[in-house]
């Protein structure tokens, strides 16, 4: 499958100032190296503090990483000046979380959509562009939208508008993180189906980041596993979910509650304890203190994420 | 069973600028001791709304304009609506309190935990806590020997008087004012220490590791989850009959929520309250619930057991919402067509119509009303 995003063994490091003098180094992202084919959704799932979004913005290179490579389409874009990645901005997109805060109340809503195209200096009729972007994404009739305001709208349209205007400069990849994380049962369906739509009509990648398993496996092509700024488990979306391996993987599965009233006695293998530290990371996996498994390999060696199957990947010390 | 809360005919209008906003139409329900009402329901479907009449918080420019909200208190039933502020007051906590959807916004950042789970503690319980108080005082007094230790003995007199006095009536004039003077404030540092045990326990019952860290940290330097157990410790630091539950997880990490899932049924096990759970997760609500109200638009739509309602739903909103939750089993969905009506100018008849596809003249014409279809099973929807 031929690769639009490539990150190869990157990672970030943020610097965090406890005290006056000393500072912290906090390993948000760790050596993760993952890819995003064409026309393919990867989803990255993992619970807050995991480093997701960071492996979003580096993907878009709105972070220069600490180390490791990304490559989009071939190029290799890691250290390219800003002024040089005009052609990439106009390639890659992103769609936001919360569609409350992420689009500017002052504007319309043809302003908001139509902002890009400003930006790239877009020639033609915009408006027409606008209103094409504004009825991909199934907000009709597109006139009556275009001179409102944001919150006029519900979230779910507010998320449809955020999602138009990543699609106005008709871009071949797209980072959504975690879109339908804000946004109300019904609409989130409709978001969904959306989303899966427009890939399968634009050929669009998707980098899809939630730390809801159930809605991963429905947009999604592959899933990632992310914990503590690794990756954990690779693999095709209906084989993580019949067969995860992780216990990580497999406790994020149990945990997402299951809407049959019957099973509601049975008992679930949830994990113990609060997502840890990412400032402080344990020794060898960082996954031990959780883990129901744990051996004492796990207490003093990082397991190195390897091929169990073809294609499916996991880093941990039981296979 | 008995009833232990009743809402009848419950009518909450917003004045706006925009126009009236018609937030809830009608609705009636009622709660019996000891299960867990699952209450379901879009945005902007009034499941907020409702939670907060039965604490009598709704702020101008809501109003309520009709209904009762009558609650059990002893053998009697309290009207919330009409009971003024002193009955209000003694109703919060006591009888109902609720936790909220976002704890980082529930507690107050400048607050020790400990300070905020023993105000709860203190404005309810305060008797007891007296009364413990001037147990230990006797104690010690009779301890002391004669003709020695004067001043430590003048001071415990002092003390027993402030709280016989505070025993009598937690407002006292008296012993506020003394605990405004520097040398005599040293009652108020003892009554830290006494409160303080109390937290701690209650910490504990909350699954809490390391309770006593906990009672003394600020609310930032806490998790999430950990956040969340602290604000349902202060809501349930009185033993209310009632708990209304806001989406407490919709802002936790999903494994997370699985705990505090855990937690809040074993709670309700040993403390035996009667749970309001509010939320739009129907996965939560099978977890949870015993009966399920399901609320659209203003309205309620559908009551039934949970197991009724997931098996047989009736009502075409519950079925398109039941259809439209991504389930990890399949990996079909079936999005409902259409948005959530404007509250200012509702639809008329059903207010589901415009998105129903089984919709028919009489369901523009006319406002179905909520009847019982089967034993225990109440829906709203002229197709019945």
């Amino acid at each position: 499958m031929e690769k639009i995003v490539e990150l190869r063994n990157v990672s970030m490091f943020f610097r965090s100032r406890s005290g006056l003098l000393k500072s912290i180094v906090v390993k948000a992202v760790d050596g993760v190296s993952l890819y995003v084919g064409k026309a393919e959704t990867l989803a990255l799932v993992g619970e807050s503090g995991s480093g997701k979004t960071t492996v979003a913005k580096l993907s878009l290179r709105l972070l220069k990483p600490t180390g490791g490579r990304i490559i989009f389409e071939g190029v290799d874009i890691t250290y390219t000046p800003e002024k040089e990645l005009r052609w990439f901005r106009r390639k890659a997109q992103a769609v936001f979380q919360d569609p409350y805060s992420s689009i500017n109340p002052y504007m319309t809503i043809r302003q908001i959509v139509e902002e890009p195209l400003i930006l790239h200096k877009v020639e033609g009729d915009k408006v027409g562009i606008v209103e094409e972007a504004l009825e991909a994404v199934r907000l009709i009739p597109a006139e009556e939208y275009l001179d409102k305001y944001p919150h006029m709208h519900s979230g779910g349209q507010r998320q449809r508008v955020g999602i138009a205007r990543a699609l106005v400069l008709k871009p071949i990849y797209i980072a959504a993180d975690e879109p339908v994380s804000m946004i109300d049962a019904s609409s989130r369906a409709e978001i969904l189906y959306l989303l899966r739509e427009l890939q399968e009509k634009r050929g669009i990648s998707f980098l899809y980041i939630t730390h809801d398993m159930a809605t991963a496996r429905h947009f999604s092509d592959r899933i990632a596993v992310m914990h503590l700024g690794k990756i954990v488990e690779i693999a095709e979306s209906n084989d993580i979910v019949n067969n995860p391996l992780h216990p990580y993987t497999q406790a994020l599965i149990e945990a997402v509650p299951d809407p049959n009233p019957a099973n509601r006695f049975r008992e679930r293998k949830t994990v113990s304890g609060e997502p840890l530290n990412p400032a402080n990371p344990p020794e060898g996996c960082r996954f031990h203190p959780r883990c129901p498994y744990v051996m004492d390999i796990c207490r003093l060696n990082d397991p190195e994420l390897k091929e169990i199957k073809k294609g499916h990947y996991v880093a941990c010390h039981l296979y | 069973m008995e009833k232990i809360a009743e809402v009848e005919n419950l009518v909450l209008r917003f004045y706006t600028y925009e126009g009236i906003v018609k937030a809830l139409e009608k609705v009636s329900f009622a709660m019996k001791e000891g299960e867990t009402l699952g209450i379901v329901g879009e945005t902007g479907s009034g499941k907020t709304a409702t939670a907060l009449t039965f604490l009598g918080i709704i702020l101008p420019p809501g109003k309520v304009e009709d209904g009762s909200i009558r609650i059990k208190s002893g053998d009697r039933y309290i009207d919330v609506i009409k009971a003024d502020k002193e009955t209000l007051r003694k109703i919060r906590g006591k009888l109902v309190s609720m936790i909220f959807q976002e704890p980082s916004q529930a507690l107050n950042p400048v607050y020790t935990v400990e300070e905020q789970v023993g105000e709860a503690l203190l404005a309810h319980i305060y008797k007891d806590i007296y009364s413990n108080a001037l147990k230990e005082i006797n104690e010690q007094l009779s301890q002391l020997e004669e003709n020695r230790n004067v001043m430590k003995r003048i001071r415990l007199i002092f003390d027993k008087m402030v709280y016989e006095r505070l025993n009598r009536n937690a407002d006292d004039k008296l012993a506020q004012f003394l605990s405004h003077i520097p040398i005599l404030k040293r009652y108020r540092r003892w009554m830290r220490k006494v409160i303080r045990r109390y937290v701690i326990e209650l910490l504990k019952q909350m699954d809490i590791p390391d309770p006593e860290r906990v009672a003394s940290s600020y609310p930032h330097e806490l998790s999430g989850g950990m956040r969340q157990r602290v604000v349902i410790a202060i809501a349930l630091a009185c033993r209310p009959v009632l708990l209304i539950a806001d989406e407490p997880t919709t802002a936790l990490d999903v494994t997370v929520e699985a705990q505090i899932l855990d937690l809040i049924r074993k709670l309700k096990k040993d403390y035996g309250t009667t749970i309001a759970f509010i939320t739009h997760d129907l996965g939560v609500i099978a977890e949870m619930a015993d009966r399920v109200v399901v609320m659209y638009a203003g309205n309620v739509v559908e009551i039934a057991d949970v197991k009724e309602i997931f098996r047989n739903p009736l009502h075409p909103y519950t079925k398109a919402l039941l259809k439209a939750i991504p389930k990890l089993g399949t990996k079909e969905l079936y999005p409902i067509e259409g948005t959530i009506p404007n509250l200012v100018n509702p639809p008329n008849g059903c207010r589901f119509h415009p998105r129903c596809p089984y919709v028919f003249e009489k369901c523009i014409a006319e406002v179905p009303q909520l009847r019982e279809v089967k034993e225990g099973h109440y829906v709203a929807c002229h197709l019945y």
